[in-house]
């Protein structure tokens, strides 16, 4: 149990009441009609498409206000409906519980959630003591202090970020406000974008029309509605790339801009993608069928699982629509890439003994060995002795690898019907737990020789060669 | 010297998913993939047919399948760590069908991953991830975990990737992901030898058929021999360019055959220590290799992996 839940009851119980009582007589005064007559037309930040959930969210908002502020005024407990974003059931949680079987609804999960949803409650409803735009401002009519700063602030777009640092002390931490609003979110079936909430992308792009800036090529994901009024024709391609280091090693090379498929787009969200990156990568593959969008993933089950993530959202978050691509191409790693290296661990076979659990087999090429192919995989490795580190590091795969392997598994063997990308993600899963290596990429200084492997990777598969 | 193996017959799409382990009796080839199905291909009727299906035997798929030499007994671990244990039916229709449960030894699901049968497949033994092995005594009804090799000071607790069981069913010999090679006394659960290891996974040991040698080989890429008398080290074999996913021993123990992750597969003389044969047929992996028992005058094996098919081979010299 979350020993910090009792104070957040307390904390939101004592704003609620306040601001619940204090204000009861004006609350519905107004409605969200007259809201959204007020609303900037076609304004960037709240494109009118998400009008109409908007509205239902408010309304259904103000329903939940208004039964609640009924309980309190009758002095009853409160009741909120809540669903699990892991199971999808709805709850009834009270609060505070008085009898012995609401007891027993703060059990376990529901007990945590409720405590969330209080101080959810707090963000959506006190609209004084902190003043956010979140889905509860939508729906709180103006006080006659408060009112026109809140109608002008609920129409534009505001970072869970500062939702945060509208209380720090309240919230804790960011994380935690980003599973409040999704949760908030998830209870009525919408996507974060019609609660005017965003989170600020962690991705990051590099390729034109994206940047330069400051001199960097690289640029942070712009978000998703500015896809409408790109101009992509001249882009032949798009990776989207696991690990920041590589996609920086990349764009140093400024491979989206040398690369023998044609100008491309590389683009990386640093490890498992967040929403925005996700709606944004969504975004350009609805708009641009043409352009195929490839990732190169480490091979290991995480690298299976943000492949997952990016092609079909992640159980968690699918409330949120439009962030899905479900025809994105794996290009690697894969299990016949490990074919190559080994070629090249040849020269290890006599070296001395492994360190037990940890084994790693560090890449290095003999330079006798000349197994003729320009640009393979293989090329890679002359740079891992030159310099003395291992760009591309085989790994055994931890107890945690394995019950990720084991867990992507089941939820793939749970598919209805595996289409042949699933039963690919299948088949490499098995080979890594059957094999009990991991292959990371951490090709830092050798973006020559990856440019080299992904000039081939990516003629082969459009059929230049 | 060197032999002649030609392809006598290729079972093209054998399973729908990577063969991961396959095992031979005098009549048949077992064998287990990625997808959920046990197949059992004849090998005694032209073009190899499909005789039996299990279907839904492991429902993640199997990467570890075992069947007693006598051909009587088979064993099968799924991705869900799922162990099950076959026979022979007694009904005359040579079909295989369930036999005894056998209770996971106390591990959690997933832990047990390689298995061995003994000749007569009354001895069954699993590694497990932590590198503990169970031994269970099988017989008709019922399955006793008589033995249980724990983790200790001596025995590290590095993946227990390969084992075998000498064919009296007396010592147990596993390899692990370390590199270390372990024989235990299946008596007395003591450690006979830690041999000298390979330094790198252990992808494959084996038991000579008259258990007087043990080979041991993997991602070292070469094939370790060792005489089981006083535990020495008695042999190397290189030539292999990639990790050694497979080894066997012939029935006359005179061959050894292997079996790598690029795809090319390689008969041993034990005698000159030297690679008598070399065959790829495919360039992507082979994942298991087994020669068939002798039943008439040519050696046969065969050879499965990624390519999803079954090859198989026979000795060119001395015709039938």
């Amino acid at each position: 149990m979350d020993p910090r839940g009792p104070s957040r009851i307390a904390y939101s119980e004592a704003s609620v009441s306040a601001h619940g009582r204090a204000s009861s007589h004006t609350l519905f005064s107004d409605d969200s009609q007259a809201l959204l007559e007020d609303s900037p037309n076609g304004s960037v930040q709240s494109p009118n498409y998400q009008g109409v959930g908007r509205q239902n969210v408010i309304s259904r908002i103000e329903d939940i206000v208004e039964s609640m502020v009924d309980a309190l005024s009758e002095n009853q407990p409160l009741t909120l409906p809540l669903r699990s974003r892991r199971s999808g059931n709805e709850l009834a949680v009270s609060f505070p519980s008085t009898t012995p079987s609401g007891v027993k609804k703060f059990s376990g999960f529901c007990w945590r959630s409720s405590v969330r949803f209080h101080s959810a409650w707090c963000l959506t409803y006190s609209n004084s003591s902190i003043s956010c735009s979140s889905s509860g401002s939508l729906s709180l009519p103006p006080s006659s202090r408060f009112g026109h700063h809140y109608y002008q602030k609920s129409l534009t777009e505001t970072y869970c970020r500062s939702i945060y640092y509208h209380n720090p002390e309240l919230f804790e931490s960011q994380r935690y406000v980003n599973e409040l609003v999704d949760d908030i979110a998830f209870m009525f079936g919408v996507g974060r974008n019609e609660l005017n909430i965003v989170a600020a992308s962690k991705g990051l792009i590099a390729g034109q029309p994206f940047g330069p800036e400051h001199g960097d090529q690289a640029v942070v994901v712009p978000p998703a509605e500015t896809v409408v009024d790109l101009d992509l024709r001249q882009i032949e391609w798009i990776l989207v790339i696991e690990k920041e280091a590589t996609f920086r090693s990349l764009v140093s090379l400024r491979y989206h801009e040398i690369s023998v498929a044609g100008r491309g787009i590389l683009m990386t969200a640093k490890g498992y993608p967040d929403l925005a990156s996700r709606q944004f990568i969504h975004r350009i593959h609805s708009k641009f069928p043409q352009i195929p969008i490839y990732a190169l993933m480490d091979f290991d089950p995480d690298g299976v699982s943000i492949l997952r993530t990016y092609k079909h959202g992640s159980q968690s978050m699918r409330h949120e629509e439009h962030a899905t691509v479900p025809g994105l191409l794996w290009l690697g790693v894969k299990s016949s890439d490990l074919i190559e290296l080994q070629m090249r661990l040849l020269p290890m076979a006599s070296s001395g003994p492994s360190n037990g659990r940890e084994s790693q087999s560090t890449l290095s090429s003999n330079p006798n060995n000349d197994y003729g192919s320009s640009s393979s995989l293989a090329q890679l490795l002359p740079g891992s002795t030159r310099h003395g580190e291992a760009g591309w590091k085989l790994l055994s795969m931890s107890c945690r690898d394995r019950a990720k392997a084991m867990q992507l598994l089941r939820s793939l063997n749970d598919q209805v019907h595996q289409d042949a990308d699933e039963m690919e993600q299948t088949s490499e899963l098995q080979l890594m737990l059957v094999l009990n290596m991991k292959f990371e990429i951490q090709a830092v200084d050798q973006a020559e020789n990856m440019a080299y492997w992904l000039d081939e990777r990516l003629s082969r598969i459009s059929g230049w060669i | 010297m060197s032999k002649q193996y030609l392809t006598a017959h290729t079972v093209d799409n054998a399973h729908i998913a990577n063969i991961f382990a396959i095992a031979a009796t005098k009549t048949a080839v077992l064998s287990a993939s990625g997808s959920s199905s046990l197949n059992i291909h004849a090998t005694n009727k032209d073009a190899y047919p499909l005789v039996q299906s299990i279907s839904n035997a492991h429902k993640l798929g199997c990467h570890h399948l075992a069947v007693s030499r006598d051909g009587r007994i088979a064993a099968s671990i799924g991705f869900a760590g799922d162990l099950k244990t076959w026979k022979v039916s007694d009904t005359g229709s040579g079909d295989w069908e369930p036999y005894v449960e056998v209770a996971n030894g106390g591990e959690k699901n997933g832990e047990a991953w390689a298995l061995a049968l003994s000749e007569d497949g009354s001895v069954l033994a699993t590694t497990t991830h932590n590198g503990r092995v169970n031994v269970w005594r099988l017989r008709d009804g019922s399955s006793q975990l008589a033995q249980q090799f724990e983790p200790g000071s001596v025995v590290t607790s590095a993946f227990g990737m390969s084992i075998d069981i000498s064919h009296d069913g007396k010592y147990t010999a596993t390899g692990h992901e370390n590199g270390a090679v372990y024989v235990y006394n299946n008596e007395s659960g003591r450690i006979v030898y830690q041999l000298p290891g390979l330094a790198k996974p252990v992808r494959a040991v084996a038991f000579s058929p008259a258990g007087t040698k043990l080979a041991a080989a993997g991602d070292s890429m070469t094939i370790e021999l060792y005489d089981l008398q006083f535990g020495e080290h008695v042999a190397q074999f290189t030539g292999h360019t990639a990790w050694i996913m497979s080894i066997d021993w012939s029935d006359t123990g005179e061959y050894l055959l292997s079996g790598a992750y690029d795809g090319k597969a390689k008969v041993w003389s034990i005698d000159k220590q030297a690679c008598v044969a070399t065959h790829s047929e495919t360039e992507q992996a082979l994942l298991s290799v087994k020669w068939l028992p002798k039943t008439g005058m040519n050696e046969m094996f065969c050879t499965a992996g990624a390519n999803k098919s079954l090859t198989f081979y026979r000795e060119a010299t001395g015709t039938a």
